[in-house]
């Protein structure tokens, strides 16, 4: 999951675009994402990758580092 | 084309007429048919598959929705038609019957909006009606336990629709009045003639204009329609 995916899914869960971002910031301190929109990020991801994330992994996932490294965990397992 | 459709308290009247309904005009459409009590005596439709299913117990409903989402891919309707009364004086209600009507009423449209609500929102074209009762706008004397969890039903569904209004869902209520059938089956004709009187058309909806309005805004027409209650009482509301 490249930089470019990384970005959409979170102006996704935003509903709006990012001018400035960074795989450092934190989606909900930083960016104002919440509850509803993390969903939104979390199914976009699931529609363009088919991964699902569970609601025990999401609350570790704050920034789109984290997402980056739980993804292709996810992808490598899924061989 | 109507999704395939999940109709949840199928075996009620109204239940019937709504599944007969959508058969009749649509009768390529997958259809979901869940009940409880009465399930050991449901016809054999084409195309169609009947589920056991109490809506009070989390756990079959989260299964019954999971094979509808995998068998739909995502892409399905539902409507909420179980429902029961628990007609008594405040000063007479039984906290276990006062309970129990919210557990069927709204405890259960929420377990099946939680489990379809990560489907819904991937396949991104569903929607839900509820069937709900004008006594959740304006209750009768012995209606607390029916009329205060219709009203919760009522925003439940109103909060689906805003939440789910972004993955393209749509969250509706169907909203009778006095219905001729089903509940009211056993009432006498004075209790149904002082019912009919009470509304300008003179008249009681009947299952049928119930399922009338449940199909359509399960249809093409009703794309743009959320949030929405739409009232079959033969006017009563308005009076």
């Amino acid at each position: 999951m490249d930089f470019n995916m990384i970005r959409e899914l979170v102006e996704v869960g935003l509903d709006r675009k990012l001018d400035d971002f960074n795989l450092e910031q934190n989606f909900y301190t930083d960016l104002g994402l919440d509850s509803m929109g993390a969903i939104a990020l979390f199914v976009e991801l699931q529609r363009r990758t088919g991964i699902q994330i569970s609601e025990q992994e999401a609350p570790d996932i704050q920034t789109g580092r984290q997402l980056e490294a739980i993804v292709g965990g996810k992808l490598l397992s899924n061989g | 084309m109507l999704n395939p459709t999940l109709v949840i308290g199928a075996t009620s009247a109204i239940g019937v007429s709504i599944y007969t309904t959508l058969r009749a005009r649509h009768p390529e459409a997958r259809l979901f048919l869940t009940g409880n009590r009465r399930i050991g005596s449901v016809p054999e439709l084409p195309n169609a598959t009947w589920f056991k299913c109490d809506v009070t117990d989390s756990a079959r409903v989260k299964e019954v929705v999971g094979q509808v989402a995998s068998e739909s891919g995502n892409v399905f309707n539902i409507v909420y038609c179980a429902g029961m009364l628990a007609d008594k004086p405040i000063c007479n209600i039984e906290l276990s019957s006062w309970r129990e009507a919210f557990a069927v009423n709204v405890d259960g449209a929420f377990s099946v909006i939680q489990a379809a609500y990560r489907p819904l929102a991937l396949g991104g074209k569903g929607r839900i009606v509820a069937v709900t009762s004008v006594a959740s706008r304006r209750p009768r004397a012995g209606q607390a336990a029916y009329a205060c969890s219709k009203a919760a039903l009522n925003l439940l569904i109103r909060t689906a629709a805003i939440e789910l209004g972004r993955f393209g869902v749509t969250c509706n209520l169907v909203m009778p009045g006095a219905v001729a059938e089903g509940m009211l089956e056993g009432a006498s004709e004075a209790m149904l003639n002082h019912m009919r009187e009470g509304t300008p058309l003179r008249s009681l909806a009947t299952s049928a204009d119930i399922a009338g309005a449940v199909s359509f805004l399960l249809g093409d027409e009703a794309g743009k329609i959320s949030g929405q209650a739409l009232v079959i009482d033969g006017g009563y509301l308005a009076a």
